[in-house]
């Protein structure tokens, strides 16, 4: 999972506003989704290729992402060779491929919490029909929660250990030793959410009320930059397209 | 700030029979107070804390605060167990930002709150997770304090803490004290630590009210109320010594007056056996 964590550093994309990124990755999914023709395809990979770098993301992000999806590459790159051509093939492995880096970078170049700070700002308009307030906090909530289950899934697996329950041998053993796992795992969880809850109480949250915030997001001149100049290669894209039909 | 209970009553609905964690509870208690909630397993003493809190409405009786001071924060059981943010900072944050202040103040009262419990500055953009037991406990304190409470009310603060532990919390907790005009609600088993952070005391057995009053009032009275109890070390050594006779005031008030009756003694023992 390497390739969709975190990726601490300073570039010119870490210092952006989680809003501009939103929205960089919004027009480059649709873009992907979108263009029907492999050069076009080719050169949202070169533009991707692009962000990734001035990320400062390495290279071994990348091909961990090659790696950690090949199966559903090849899948897909196989199946559209059988009911179509090689050009199409090469497309849709393109495509998704640009989706994949497209992904990696955003949470590559945005802290998760941040991440989720931007998109509650950028769904604040519609706040009178979604909770958006709660639903940023539910989001930050599971993912704060993954590392804890994984913690406690490693705790839980050493106490099945030590009273005897078999994670190695053979599939059957497997299974049970798994089922041995999962239950307390589930019940841990559920116990761990109550008491999240509860401290979240008493520490004075109401689900709704206006609540402040410790970091405030600050749209700089950069920002406004870099906004122009996502404007400019759309504006570009479709000149180039219309040009070209 | 003021807090008034007048006949507090919880009935928490059980299948075989109701159970009635609280009957007819009522006392006052003001900002600048530190109080200790003494009590057995089971008397009520986590419920009480909540009804105070506001988390728990109780099933009759009335709750009235007087005065604005600040919130009233309760620190449950365990407090680290519910932690969820992503940094230490962060999780300090979360009560003040439920508060709906600006950001500037929210980071002032960060820092104030973790300087306040003595957390290394270089531990404050790490997971809480990764911290230490006692660094655990530190960061639930300061995540309360941070929201400026009027009344703090502090549920078996004690509980995983080691000797050192137990005594940086209650040197925060008495800093705290003189800096604010906070009031402390302090329940525990631990009768020594509540003895050195409080003047009064309150005793639940069974859901009542069994004595609300001093320290030195309740070392007379401990053992008539409930044999469970177990008096702060220096005290159950006094009543031991007035019991076997020695000529010492066997319900002082404080621990220094305890030690000062114990050294009492001996410089008049070592008079008694030069003479």
């Amino acid at each position: 999972m390497d390739s969709v964590a975190y990726y601490p550093a300073v570039s010119y994309w870490h210092s952006r506003d989680p809003r501009l990124k939103l929205l960089v990755v919004i027009v480059g999914a649709t873009l992907a989704l979108t263009e029907n023709t492999l050069g076009g395809q080719l050169v949202l990979f070169l533009f991707h290729l692009l962000l990734y770098f001035t990320g400062g993301l390495p290279l071994g992000r990348g091909w961990q992402i090659f790696k950690s999806f090949r199966w559903l590459l090849l899948i897909t790159f196989l199946l559209n060779l059988w009911t179509g051509s090689l050009g199409a093939a090469t497309r849709y492995l393109l495509r998704l491929l640009n989706l994949l880096l497209m992904s990696s970078w955003l949470l590559g170049v945005t802290e998760s919490l941040t991440l989720i700070k931007g998109l509650e700002l950028s769904l604040r308009p519609l706040r009178r029909i979604l909770p958006v307030g709660e639903i940023a906090m539910v989001l930050g909530l599971t993912l704060s929660f993954f590392p804890l289950l994984l913690t406690e899934a490693r705790e839980i697996m050493l106490a099945q250990q030590a009273r005897g329950v078999n994670f190695k041998t053979n599939w059957v053993k497997k299974m049970r030793g798994l089922l041995a796992m999962v239950i307390p795992l589930f019940i841990s969880a559920l116990r761990r959410a109550l008491e999240i809850a509860q401290a979240m109480e008493v520490r004075g949250y109401v689900p709704g009320a206006p609540r402040g915030s410790l970091y405030e997001l600050a749209w700089g001149k950069q920002d406004s930059i870099a906004f122009g100049l996502i404007l400019c290669f759309v504006l570009l894209w479709w000149g180039a397209k219309a040009f070209l039909r | 700030m003021e807090i008034k209970l007048e006949e507090i009553s919880v009935v928490y609905p059980r299948k075989e029979a109701p159970l009635k964690a609280l009957n007819k509870v009522g006392f006052t208690i003001k900002t600048g107070e530190a109080v200790a909630l003494l009590g057995p397993i089971g008397s009520g003493k986590s419920t009480l804390l909540q009804v105070m809190a506001g988390l728990r409405p109780p099933t009759s009786g009335r709750i009235s605060v007087h005065g604005q001071e600040g919130p009233i924060v309760l620190s449950i059981q365990e407090p680290q167990r519910g932690f969820f943010a992503a940094t230490v900072r962060e999780e300090v944050a979360f009560g003040p930002e439920n508060l709906d202040l600006d950001p500037a103040e929210i980071e002032a009262r960060v820092a104030w709150a973790l300087t306040a419990v003595d957390l290394d500055r270089d531990k404050w953009e790490t997971s809480p997770l990764q911290l230490s037991g006692g660094e655990q406990r530190r960061v639930a304190l300061a995540s309360a304090l941070a929201m400026k409470p009027g009344f703090l009310l502090l549920d078996e603060p004690t509980i995983g803490l080691d000797g050192p532990g137990e005594e940086a919390l209650r040197q925060t907790l008495k800093r705290i004290r003189t800096e604010t005009a906070i009031g402390l609600v302090v329940a525990s088993h631990d009768p020594d630590f509540l003895f050195m952070l409080t003047e009064r005391v309150l005793v639940l057995v069974g859901g009542e009210l069994q004595a609300d009053t001093s320290w030195g009032t309740w070392a007379q009275k401990a053992a008539a109320v409930s044999p469970d109890l177990e008096l702060p070390f220096l005290l159950g050594l006094l009543r031991r010594l007035a019991e076997a006779g020695a000529p010492v005031n066997a319900a002082p008030e404080t621990p220094a007056d305890a030690w000062d009756e114990l050294f009492r003694l001996r410089r008049e023992g070592e008079k008694g056996g030069k003479g």
